[in-house]
């Protein structure tokens, strides 16, 4: 069988500022599983040069490049490029935002999931990804890295592998969709005008007609989010969405809010944002080591994997905290070494417990017994 | 500028788009007239309810909005018709540019 077809969208308007390093990256795309080529649309980018600077870009490096003669809108944008992949017989395409940052390994896990039996499209795993987000305190500052998203989607494949989670609705800000399910589903529907919810209505349309709407938790693309859409003036830069575009989701897929709400008491996304967190704090404690502290995190040294004790001894969790992560451990007071090195597999790297914290200080000088101090278990 | 041409994939789907959006426009159309007709009807209707509910039950008014009280609904036209016709109302008529007009 011949190696797969990939269109690579990459859907532009304005973003000077970030734009080129998302075309980087994705020129950084592995190409073993699949040959890729990346197409980027410029949706009449208004800021003045920008169009020829971008094109020369593109020239410089081999990636397709146009731009439409007058504003098309974010819909119709992305169906250009549905419909370019469908014409020059492509297998897959995937439509992305300008404000990503992607791995180098993302199609080996993208293609796989998008493979399996009625799968109708792909969304990949994300810091902003609608309510499907891995939590993290600020993803601009500890995550915007192309080293740091490579390693993050390495860690987290390690773990989900090819799984795919049924989601209510996918995310067009790095989406694959095969393309005999374009051809099925069709493209964007023009209604949406300028954008935003048009990727959920054609989604619940592929639903409906029998495809799984899925999420690829082995895979993590950055996502700046909302570049594109606070420069076109899309969203005001308080809101998140537009809300006549919403009405039009409501008005026709009455069930939709509840079936979100469903899926997110269902515990599957927490049980999934859990596995997330304590698979990446595990990978980097075992690959760059782990320091045991006491008190609360604080944002110094969020390239290292930080255990935070609780100071008083009694809790029986503990915080864990890496590159803006946060997630909480099973903990035992009584045999603290053990149980995090149990978690991790390791021992710590650096015991940074102070002896002297001010709850032991204050414990010894009111002659109470009972608060722990963590360097004599130790 | 461009490194590949989609013009023509391009102009195809906008042509698609525009046929698309002038279906809508008729579809549309048509469902805002037929809306536009049964909004009237419920209006109307609404107004006959409020006003039976301000006249008294049993009252003549009452009777006569009632919609299968033909007869009562005659028998105020009749009288209508008594008062137009009598003697004093066509005398005082002729005085009375407003009267004229009522008649009329």
């Amino acid at each position: 069988m011949s190696r797969p077809r990939i269109l690579h969208c990459i859907t532009v308007y304005n973003g000077r500022a970030f734009v080129p390093a998302a075309i980087e990256s994705a020129l950084r795309l592995d190409k073993t599983d699949a040959d890729i080529d990346i197409l980027v649309l410029d949706d009449a980018s208004p800021e003045p040069g920008w169009s020829e600077e971008l094109s020369a870009f593109c020239r410089e490096r081999g990636v397709l490049y146009y731009r439409t003669p007058r504003n098309l809108g974010i819909p119709r944008n992305v169906s250009l490029g549905m419909l370019t992949a469908l014409k020059r017989g492509y297998d897959y395409v995937v439509i992305s935002n300008s404000d990503v940052l992607y791995p180098a390994n993302l199609m080996s896990a993208m293609l796989p999931v998008a493979n399996q039996k009625g799968v109708g499209s792909v969304t990949a795993w994300s810091n902003n990804v609608s309510i499907y987000s891995l939590p993290n305190l600020d993803p601009n500052l500890y995550l915007k890295d192309q080293g740091v998203v490579d390693w993050l989607h390495v860690s987290l494949n390690g773990y989900f592998g090819d799984a795919a989670m049924d989601i209510p609705a996918g995310i067009s800000f790095c989406i694959m969709v095969p393309i005999d399910v374009v051809k099925d589903v069709g493209i964007m529907d023009p209604c949406f005008g300028r954008g935003y919810c048009e990727e959920t209505d054609w989604s619940l349309r592929s639903l409906a007609k029998g495809y799984r709407i899925c999420l690829a938790p082995g895979s993590f693309v950055f996502h700046h989010g909302r570049g594109s859409n606070l420069d076109a003036g899309i969203v005001s830069p308080n809101a998140t969405t537009v809300p006549g575009n919403e009405a039009i989701i409501d008005l026709r897929y009455p069930q939709f809010r509840q079936q979100v709400d469903g899926f997110i008491h269902s515990g599957i996304l927490a049980r999934a944002h859990e596995d997330a967190l304590s698979q990446i704090v595990r990978c980097a404690a075992t690959q760059f080591g782990y320091t045991l502290e006491t008190g609360a995190p604080d944002s110094k040294g969020e390239d290292k994997v930080r255990v935070f004790l609780s100071p008083n001894g009694y809790t029986n969790s503990a915080q864990v905290a890496f590159r803006g992560f946060r997630i909480d451990i099973p903990f035992d007071p009584t045999n603290a070494t053990g149980s995090i090195s149990s978690y991790f597999t390791r021992e710590p790297s650096l015991i940074d417990v102070v002896e002297n914290t001010l709850a032991v200080k204050d414990a010894r000088s009111s002659g109470r017994r009972g608060v722990r101090n963590y360097p004599s278990f130790i | 500028m461009n490194t590949t041409d989609l013009d023509g994939i391009s102009l195809e789907q906008a042509l698609i788009d525009f046929e698309v959006a002038n279906a809508r426009v008729i579809d549309l159309t048509a469902r805002l007239t037929s809306l536009s007709q049964e909004l009237v009807q419920a209006k109307t209707e609404l107004a006959t309810i409020k006003l039976r509910a301000s006249a008294p039950e049993g009252s003549a008014p009452y009777r006569a909005i009632n919609v299968g009280d033909v007869a009562e609904l005659e028998r105020l036209r009749d009288v209508l018709r008594q008062v137009r016709a009598s003697r004093v109302v066509q005398v005082a008529s002729i005085f009375s540019g407003k009267l004229r007009k009522v008649l009329a």
